[in-house]
């Protein structure tokens, strides 16, 4: 399960992945190999291409050159294809991107409704449970304005757990939060991660990166520095960028 | 002090140079007699405008999403279109669509459908330069959330970024329609029937001109006036809704 293991068909699977935004290269040959069910925390300095990296895994960003294949289906790759890795993948956001004009009710079972062809009942009663999940059931009828920045991230995990996705991918998600809040989205991650669900966390909280997850990359500069069992990570890695960015967040 | 006095030389002014004859000889009985000619012109205008609005605001938001497209061609077409129809006086395109279109084509129009394709096409481009401003106010995670969700196009479209795209809309989309509701007087060169028309003939066969058109200027200030207002206390309650 851990880095550097040859796996016959691991579930994402990157080779030789590099996207530019005009010169700039944020995305340098990239090519990694992510287990079922491993959960993998991203770290490094701003800009050195974690976000953009969960973004080409979610064809949100389409990529220069590489292959990225991610349980049989191939990026790039046909409309079809984009919205299949979709429907295998959830997007999780910094600044959760909840469907403003849509009940919370209305924002989880949108997707499984109009991209799942699940009927209104189902969907329904799936929300229900993944509401409860993440703790605001309470919520189910209010507007996404009504709710704190916290209470709007566990919805926002709500909303992509209902396309029942065998993948996870969150983008630096309490980073946009107080203070206060980051501990109970932090929560609902961590269950998540109980659960066995596959995942790609970007995140700036060292702590919860330590105690979560199996494997550890560090990305400066488009390129993964290091890709390393957790424990090691944290303990002998011997790599002075590393070191130095560590010192700097811990 | 010196307001009193002002207001009285102005009024005085302009009591003087009235024509008090005229004035004192007003008979507005002519539009109790005509009021069911008047109130058929009205509906006309009123219909005029809803297809401006109606059809127009289907026609500019079909635009304003091929502005988005990928394709270069298409939005060079469509902004064609809109520059077209935005540059060129209302009266000049009335006026080529019912007698310089049929010449061409050979296909005849009535003056009422004329009319209604005139200000239809032109409501259209202006229509699509305010939904394409809506749209693209729909902030950019909208669009990744939709498309992480994996939603279809056309969901993605009617669902997640016309409805928030269509609330910033509503006042520049009410205003448009009062300036068109306004703009159909123009209509009556080619007799359309509307309003303007109607009161243009009764006016013609009863010498009343006075009476009948500050009877009618009132008429289009109340509609337009309901208009805005009734609109606005929609975009309140839709807000409300939401708080």
């Amino acid at each position: 399960m851990s880095a550097g293991q040859a796996a016959e068909n691991p579930f994402i699977h990157c080779r030789g992945v590099s996207k530019y935004f005009g010169n700039f290269k944020a995305l340098d040959e990239i090519s990694i190999d992510i287990e079922a069910g491993e959960i993998v925390c991203i770290v490094g300095p701003s800009g050195g291409g974690k976000s953009t990296l969960l973004r080409v895994l979610n064809a949100l960003e389409p990529i220069d050159s590489g292959e990225i294949q991610i349980d049989q289906i191939k990026l790039p790759g046909s409309r079809k294809d984009v919205e299949d890795i979709r429907r295998e993948v959830g997007m999780v956001f910094q600044q959760f991107n909840l469907f403003e004009h849509m009940s919370i009710r209305e924002n989880v079972t949108f997707a499984p409704r109009m991209s799942r062809k699940m009927s209104t009942e189902n969907a329904n009663e799936l929300a229900e449970n993944l509401l409860r999940r993440v703790g605001i059931a309470e919520q189910i009828a209010k507007y996404p304005n009504h709710l704190s920045g916290g209470q709007q991230q566990r919805v926002a995990i709500a909303r992509a757990l209902a396309m029942q996705p065998k993948a996870m991918l969150f983008d630096e998600p309490t980073s946009a939060l107080d203070p206060e809040m980051v501990a109970e989205v932090l929560d609902v991650i961590r269950e998540l991660a109980e659960s066995g669900m596959t995942m790609l966390i970007v995140t700036h909280e060292m702590g919860f990166a330590k105690e979560v997850s199996d494997r550890m990359l560090y990305m400066s500069g488009g390129r993964i520095i290091v890709d390393s069992e957790t424990q090691e990570f944290f303990q002998s890695v011997d790599n002075s960028d590393l070191n130095q960015f560590l010192s700097k967040i811990l | 002090m010196w307001f009193p006095i002002v207001l009285l030389g102005v009024i005085g002014f302009a009591a003087y140079f009235l024509n008090w004859n005229l004035l004192l000889s007003l008979d507005f009985s002519v539009v109790w007699e005509y009021r069911m000619v008047l109130l058929k012109g009205l509906m006309l205008t009123l219909a005029l405008t809803a297809c401006a609005a109606v059809l127009g605001l289907f026609a500019g938001t079909v635009l304003a999403i091929a502005s988005q497209s990928g394709f270069a061609p298409l939005r060079w077409i469509v902004t064609a279109f809109v520059e077209i129809w935005r540059n060129t006086p209302l009266l000049v395109q009335l006026i080529w669509i019912h007698f310089a279109l049929p010449l061409v084509t050979g296909i005849n129009t009535t003056a009422l459908e004329s009319g209604v394709i005139g200000i239809t096409l032109q409501a259209s481009a202006y229509f699509t330069e305010i939904v394409r401003a809506g749209i693209e106010s729909v902030p950019k995670g909208q669009w990744e959330a939709a498309y992480s969700l994996a939603l279809p196009a056309r969901i993605r479209w009617t669902r997640v970024i016309l409805p928030p795209a269509l609330r910033t809309m509503i006042p520049p989309l009410v205003n448009l329609t009062i300036s068109f509701f306004k703009g159909t007087a123009i209509l009556s060169i080619l007799h359309v029937s509307e309003l303007m028309t109607v009161t243009n003939r009764i006016s013609n066969v009863t010498f009343k001109p006075v009476e009948l058109f500050s009877s009618i200027a009132v008429i289009y200030f109340v509609v337009g006036y309901l208009m805005s207002k009734g609109t606005l206390r929609v975009e309140y309650y839709l807000q409300k809704r939401e708080r």
